[in-house]
């Protein structure tokens, strides 16, 4: 089973911060992490949303608080450790083809990305379904929905906008199926990410030694 | 989410430390664990007592907002 890991969170400097991620990159395979995703907030440059995709390898529980986990804050320099997504997709529903949607032409694409509590995740989706020809006519390319491990009607939701003015528009006057933006930044959840994708690292996972 | 990670303590259940009545994060930790090890999660919790407090015992909202911080 494949999971997704997600924090957003704040680094103090950005290219700093990067070297110590990639730096610690050849920690990522202990934890089953084959895929680091990073974005960048067009808001604040230091504002950093970080997915990590993993294979399930035990209890969540015991990865969460393994020493690599810690280092992985500490090379950062966290003092504070914020709060974790840990959930898995639900759908990823590309709104144009992918032959024209990845590549070169998607470096001007917006990522907003939020954690919410959704209420119903699967009323969310149906809203979403039924508006997906009006969300490809504002420019939205993607968008992929996860859920929360520790709570079904929590949601990570990922969306790519197409340009930053179809980015603005949508944040002014988004689609009943993007309502949930409105609720975020409650409690212990961040408000909502608006950036860009910043680098994909794929990690080379060894096979488990044989006997 | 998870808050604290030393013990994988989830929102939900520092939520309903809260609702049962822990209002300060010693209270929380006791209650639920979250806090109680290493304590880089209590900003969190700090959020969430302050999220669910009562609008007349609420911090300042700059506080409130601050997000976090790797640093």
């Amino acid at each position: 089973m494949s999971l997704v890991l997600a924090a957003d969170y704040e680094v103090r400097d950005f290219s700093h911060w990067w070297d110590t991620v990639t730096g610690g990159a050849s920690k990522l395979p202990s934890l089953g992490v084959h895929h680091l995703v990073s974005y960048r907030s067009i808001e604040n440059a230091r504002r950093v949303f970080v997915t990590l995709g993993l294979h399930e390898r035990g209890p969540i529980d015991a990865m969460l608080r393994s020493p690599a986990v810690f280092d992985w804050f500490n090379a950062a320099g966290a003092e504070e450790i914020p709060p974790m997504f840990v959930g898995q997709v639900v759908e990823k529903l590309d709104l144009e083809p992918r032959a024209e949607a990845s590549g070169a032409d998607a470096e001007g694409a917006v990522i907003i990305a939020g954690i919410v509590s959704v209420g119903s995740l699967d009323q969310m989706l149906a809203a979403v379904h039924a508006d997906a020809g009006q969300m490809a006519a504002a420019g939205v390319r993607r968008y992929w929905t996860y859920r929360a491990l520790d709570d079904s009607n929590e949601a990570m939701i990922l969306h790519e906008i197409a340009t930053s003015h179809q980015a603005a528009q949508w944040l002014q006057h988004p689609d009943p199926a993007a309502a949930w933006m409105s609720q975020t930044g409650v409690s212990c959840y961040p408000p909502l990410f608006v950036g860009r994708l910043h680098q994909v690292i794929q990690v080379s996972t060894q096979p488990a030694a044989g006997p | 989410m998870y808050i604290c990670l030393c013990l994988g303590v989830t929102s939900g259940a520092v939520q309903q430390a809260i609702q049962d009545g822990a209002n300060s994060t010693k209270k929380v930790a006791a209650a639920c664990g979250a806090g109680s090890v290493c304590g880089r999660c209590r900003h969190t919790v700090r959020v969430m007592l302050d999220a669910a407090a009562p609008e007349s015992d609420k911090r300042p909202v700059e506080r409130i907002r601050r997000r976090w911080r790797a640093f």
